[in-house]
Order: structure tokens, then C-alpha cells, then sequence
């Protein structure tokens, strides 16, 4: 269907989007600013509009002690390992919810579902407890393993609408030209949920990248993530604005750079399904 | 090539019952086709046979070994889905080729016969496309290739040509007709369309859908010919024929040394003297009761005034008339009550006064007379059926 608005409306149109744009953009473009400007012109009023940039707090973050460049490996370390787990256990759990006639398939998926409801800070106290007791506390098993309550649940649900729309039939032509279940799983369903097993494991590695909440009761020094170091700028010795919003700006380059690769993925994972093609 | 059998098989779906009572068998070579309307079983009775369902009850035999717990993979039959079921990420060539893979066929040879199948079905050039970049009637020839490649024991085909085109329909249904005799593989074949089920079959089995654990879908198995000219229930006559038989009930007297049906509620009789129809002498059970007529479309025929006889001579006013090409489908009506044959049980709505019944008779449309509101139709006696209202079964 082709949509040509008059010129006014158009311009009415764009000054929204514009207007939108920066409500989004407005916060992540102050914080770069935040982490190069010279110290001390954070807060000023009038608010100081020009300035020299100064890249020392962003060489602080990474180089010169490099303050949170081990905490960024830590997240990484984190944040993969949780996508790698993910997979192996979420995949068939949505394969067999697609397949498989049962009873309690929408009980099942309800479950899933309320522990994506329930707030992660109700169950901070019990798992630094659990991992403590089992002498796993401060390692970074300790985190993925606890992410998986969260990001297993999201993404069976996600990997279920994809495996649905993948054909009985493929499989069952599949059987019949003798190829055995693995075979069939390896050879026609996983390959035609690849942007489904990669919009998952995207949404799980930026869930577990950005998350603060576990590594902040689970992490020792040593396996503290971004988000942890970033928080340990709100110190006794006063907040230092310039490097909060440094190791933030660090922070959100990985899931930017993701989704810049891989946003074909996305959009088709967000309306697949919608058109039977 | 092997012969199949299907012993007592059964199908439920939790309570539903599906399938009950289907015994078969296809001799090798043959080409069954398995005909029904929807809901008749016809699609599941092909999966249990490819061993895609579980069997509730019964046994299938390859030969002579009983599958009925074998898996698909090591049963040795092919399978044309009908929406195809290609593999969408894999070229013509690796959808042909993954079968033979599976069996570990060595690679030189895959090739030789994929390549063989790909010209045999007209493919070569297509052999590196996907599926999404072909149209439909290549697809079909890819999952037929699919299947050709592999020689198995036995083909299996769900529907294969409904998602074509008419008149790709019909050039698919010739190619497969010559590929079959080409190939002489044994094959069954589900369509719900009779035309392709008459012109494809060895034989063919009429499928209804089943109220109870006595029955069988099964409602007949023969020939082509064999439905059509002596069908066994008025389901088959009802489904075989296009169009569909013409049912009202008559009542069967004595006349002479012969008997006579006279159509319930109306004066018109047609005399039925001996060997004149093959039902007189099991009809002479029937005198004085109430049984249906079955009347092909195609055995009315427009009354000749030179001839002699006028038995079965029918006036009837003409409610529409449809000119098909050679044909003419006259439709009139008769005041008598109408038989629903259903899907199976026979419902008498006489008594709720509605006469308004429905017939057709199928005319040369050169013979017929500028305006053919008013005509005397005679009717072929000898191929008059009679069925029992109760059983619904032939009286032969």
C-alpha cells in the first residue's frame, strides 16, 4: 500500500519521530558527554554547553589503571557462558513444548512465564545462600547458572514461536527418508531456526551483560561485572561522575555493536510469523 | 517391491475414534487409491502406513513382515507430502539426494541417481535452486523426485496434486499416470477427488468416517469400473459419479412375472421384469416395502416419441438447465420425500413435509429442444440400483 503524506504532515511526522528519537538517545548521548567531559563541569548551572574533551576518564576505564577493563572481560566471560548454557537446555525444552501433545503444556509455559514476572530481587538472599553453601559463591559458574532462571524461561518462549512455525511435515518427510531424530534435528529444524537460535542468544547474552542484580550478591572482587564496577563508583570517597558514565559508555558498546550486526535478525525474529511466505 | 497389509488397524484419538476395522491388501505393482471426504481417515490410514501415527489397534504388514512398531526410517517407503514438505534451506539436488544420504548410498551413486530422477522429472535445470524460488508444479516434480530416487518398497502420496492448479492438475495426473506405468511401483495414493482416484487407480477404496467401534471406514474396495457400476452401499454410489447419483425412495410391487418400483408418493412406476435389472431377484424379498432407487445422472435420457416402449417415461418440469460443453445438467424436482444419504445414515424428512427433493439428469446437449422447460425423460432400467434403506447396502 503506498502512503504519501502532504508535505506539512510530513514535517509534523519527522518532528515527533525527532522528538522521540531523543527521548531515547537523549540519556545514552548525555553520558558520553558525561565521560568526556573535564571533571567538575557534570552538574554546573548554566550548564556548561562547549567544552575541551578530555579522554582521561575513558583511559582510566580502560588503560591507565584500567579500572573496570578486567570487569568488562568478567562480563563477557558472563554473559557468554550464560548464552552457551542457554541453548543446550532452552531448544529442546521449546522443542518439546511445540511437538509433543500434553496436558500441562499451558501450565508449563504460565510457569515459565511467572518467573519471568517475579522480581529477580526476591530471590537475591536464597541464591547467595544456596551458592554459598555449595562453596559456589564469587565464581562466575555462580552467575550463569543463576541467570539461567531467567533467561531459559524467555527463551523457550521465544524458541517455541519460532520451532512452531517450522512444518510437522519437514520432519516427517525427514523420517521417512530414513534419517534418525538427531539427524533431523541437526539437519532440518536447527537450521531453519538459525535466526531464531540467533535473536535468543543475543536477548540472553545482552540480558546477562546488562544484568546487575546477581553478579552484585554472587561476584567476589576478582569476577565483578561492568555493572558492579560501575556501581562501586558511589563510593564513601564522593561519586566521580566522569568515570560512572565511562564504564557505562563501555557498557553499552558490546549490545550496541550486537544488534547493529545482527538487526536483519531481529526484525525478522519480532514478525516471524506474521506473513506466511 | 512388496505387497502391503492392513490387518484390523485402528485409530483413536483419546476417545475419538478415528479409523476401526480397515483390512486391506495391495498386490505389488498396484497403484490403490484410498477416496473419501474429509474426515474419512483416509490421510491417517496413509500415516499409519508410513508409521508417522502409532496404531491403536491392528497390524500392517511389508511383505511379510509385520511394521506396526517399526519406525518410518526403517520401513522402506517413500512419501509425497501434500504441501510437498521440500526442505526449504536445501537445493532441488540435496532435497533429492538427503534420503539416499540417510542410507548411506556412496556419493558417486547418489549423484547418478539424482541426476537419472532430475531428468526423468524434467529437473536438471533447476537441480541448484531452493524450493522457494520454484513454482508449484516444479515442487510437486521435486517431491516426487524425492521419492523416485530412493526405489522404495512402496510409495506413499497424501494429496499430492491438490495444491496445483486445474489444469496443471490434470497435466500432473497424466505425467503421473505415465511415470507409474514406467515405474510399476506399488503405491497408495489418498485424494479427495474421484476423477483423479477413476483415472489413476488399480483400485480403489471408498473411505467414510465411522460412528462407532463396529463399523470400518472401508466401504468398498474394486476396481474403477467396479464402483461405479456396482457400487455396495449407497455411500459409494453416492460418492462415485459426477454428478452424484439421484436417490428417492420407491416402493417395490408385483407386476406379472416381473415387479415394478413406483416412487413414494408419486403415480410414476418403472417396470422391472425379469433380467431386466440385475436387483429383480433379490428385490422379490422387498415387495411391498420401501427401498431407495439410485438413478445415475447419465441413464435418464430424453424421450424418443418413435419408440415403442415408454416404461420408466418420466414428465418432468425443468427447475435449471447448465450447458456443459457436450453436457447438459438438467436439474428438476419430484414430489416425493427426499433421501439424505449424509455421511452415512439415511434421514427421511418426509414427515417434516419437505418435498422439495432435488434430481439431475445429465443430457446429450445437442439433442435437447430450444426450451427445455418441460421434458419426458426415459430412463435406463437395466442400470437402476437398488439399496436396502436400513443397511444402506446394494440389493443385488
Amino acid at each position: 500500500m503506498e502512503h504519501h503524506p502532504r508535505p506539512l504532515r510530513r514535517l509534523v511526522i519527522y518532528a515527533l519521530l525527532a522528538l522521540l528519537m531523543l527521548f531515547f538517545i537523549g540519556p545514552i548521548i548525555w553520558f558520553i558527554l558525561l565521560a568526556i567531559r573535564p571533571p567538575g563541569t557534570a552538574f554546573t548551572m548554566p550548564p556548561v554547553l562547549f567544552f575541551e574533551p578530555t579522554a582521561d576518564a575513558i583511559r582510566h576505564t580502560l588503560v591507565d589503571p584500567g579500572a573496570n577493563a578486567r570487569q568488562a572481560r568478567n562480563s563477557l566471560i558472563v554473559a557468554l557462558g550464560a548464552v552457551l548454557l542457554n541453548l543446550p537446555f532452552s531448544v529442546p525444552a521449546a522443542y518439546a513444548l511445540s511437538r509433543y501433545r500434553m496436558k500441562s503444556k499451558k501450565f508449563i509455559m504460565l510457569w515459565y512465564l511467572g518467573l519471568l514476572m517475579a522480581p529477580p530481587i526476591a530471590f537475591l538472599i536464597p541464591y547467595f545462600v544456596l551458592m554459598t553453601q555449595i562453596g559456589l559463591s564469587g565464581t562466575y559458574l555462580s552467575m550463569i547458572l543463576v541467570l539461567q532462571t531467567l533467561i531459559i524461561p524467555f527463551s523457550v518462549w521465544l524458541m517455541k514461536s519460532f520451532i512452531d512455525e517450522v512444518p510437522r511435515e519437514l520432519e516427517e518427510a525427514a523420517r521417512v527418508d530414513g534419517a534418525a531424530w538427531y539427524v533431523i534435528m541437526l539437519r532440518i529444524t536447527l537450521p531453519l531456526v538459525r535466526p531464531g537460535l540467533i535473536v535468543t542468544s543475543m536477548f540472553a547474552f545482552v540480558f546477562a551483560w546488562n544484568n546487575a542484580a546477581f553478579p552484585l550478591v554472587l561476584s567476589s572482587q576478582q569476577t565483578a561485572t561492568l555493572p558492579i564496577g560501575t556501581l562501586n563508583y558511589f563510593a564513601s570517597t564522593g561519586v566521580t561522575w566522569s568515570f560512572i558514565a565511562s564504564a557505562a559508555v563501555v557498557a553499552m558498546v558490546p549490545p550496541m555493536l550486537i544488534f547493529l550486526v545482527f538487526d536483519r535478525y531481529v526484525v525478522r525474529g519480532l514478525t516471524f510469523g506474521a506473513v506466511k511466505g | 517391491m512388496a505387497t502391503l497389509a492392513l490387518d484390523q488397524v485402528a485409530k483413536s484419538y483419546g476417545e475419538v475414534l478415528a479409523i476401526a476395522n480397515v483390512s486391506l491388501t495391495v498386490d505389488e505393482g498396484e497403484f490403490l487409491v484410498l477416496v473419501g471426504p474429509s474426515g474419512c481417515g483416509k490421510s491417517t490410514l496413509l500415516r499409519m502406513i508410513a508409521g508417522l501415527e502409532t496404531l491403536s489397534g491392528g497390524r500392517v504388514f511389508l511383505g511379510d513382515k509385520d511394521v506396526s512398531r517399526v519406525d518410518p526410517k526403517d520401513r522402506d517407503i517413500a512419501m509425497v507430502f501434500q504441501n510437498y514438505a521440500l526442505y526449504p534451506h536445501m537445493t532441488v539436488y540435496e532435497n533429492m539426494a538427503f534420503g539416499l544420504q540417510q542410507r548411506k548410498v556412496p556419493k558417486p551413486e547418489i549423484k547418478e541417481k539424482v541426476l537419472q530422477a532430475a531428468r526423468t522429472l524434467d529437473l536438471t535445470e533447476l537441480i541448484h535452486r531452493k524450493p522457494g524460488a520454484l513454482s508449484g508444479g516444479q515442487r510437486q516434480r521435486v517431491a516426487m523426485g524425492r521419492a523416485i530416487v530412493r526405489n522404495p518398497a512402496i510409495y506413499l502420496m497424501d494429496e499430492p496434486l491438490s495444491n496445483l492448479d486445474a489444469k496443471l492438475r490434470v497435466q500432473m495426473r497424466a505425467e503421473l499416470k505415465l511415470l507409474r506405468a514406467r515405474m510399476g511401483v506399488t503405491t497408495i495414493y489418498v485424494t479427495h477427488d474421484q476423477v483423479e482416484a477413476m483415472t489413476l487407480g488399480d483400485r480403489v477404496a471408498v473411505l467414510k468416517p465411522i460412528d462407532g467401534p463396529e463399523e470400518s471406514n472401508l466401504q468398498q474396495i474394486a476396481s474403477p469400473q467396479e464402483l461405479y457400476l456396482r457400487p455396495a452401499s449407497m455411500f459409494v454410489a453416492g460418492f462415485i459419479g459426477s454428478p452424484a447419483m439421484n436417490f428417492m425412495y420407491v416402493t417395490i410391487e408385483s407386476a406379472g412375472d416381473g415387479l415394478c418400483a413406483r416412487i413414494v408418493d408419486t403415480s410414476w412406476s418403472v417396470a422391472l421384469p425379469p433380467g431386466g435389472n440385475k436387483a429383480v431377484p433379490a428385490l422379490a424379498d422387498h415387495v411391498g416395502k420401501r427401498v431407495v432407487m439410485g438413478v445415475r445422472p447419465e441413464f435418464f435420457s430424453l424421450a424418443q416419441p418413435s419408440t415403442g416402449t415408454t416404461n420408466g417415461r418420466l414428465a418432468v418440469d425443468v427447475l435449471v438447465s447448465e450447458l456443459v460443453g457436450p453436457d447438459a445438467y438438467l436439474h428438476f424436482d419430484l414430489p416425493t420425500p427426499e433421501v439424505d444419504i449424509g455421511t452415512d445414515l439415511i434421514q427421511e424428512r418426509a414427515e417434516t413435509g419437505h418435498t422439495d427433493s432435488r434430481f439431475t439428469a445429465r443430457l446429450d446437449s445437442e439433442s435437447l429442444p430450444g426450451d427445455p422447460s418441460r421434458l419426458d425423460l426415459d430412463i435406463d432400467v437395466s442400470k437402476i440400483h437398488f439399496f436396502d434403506p436400513k443397511t444402506t447396502l446394494a440389493i443385488v
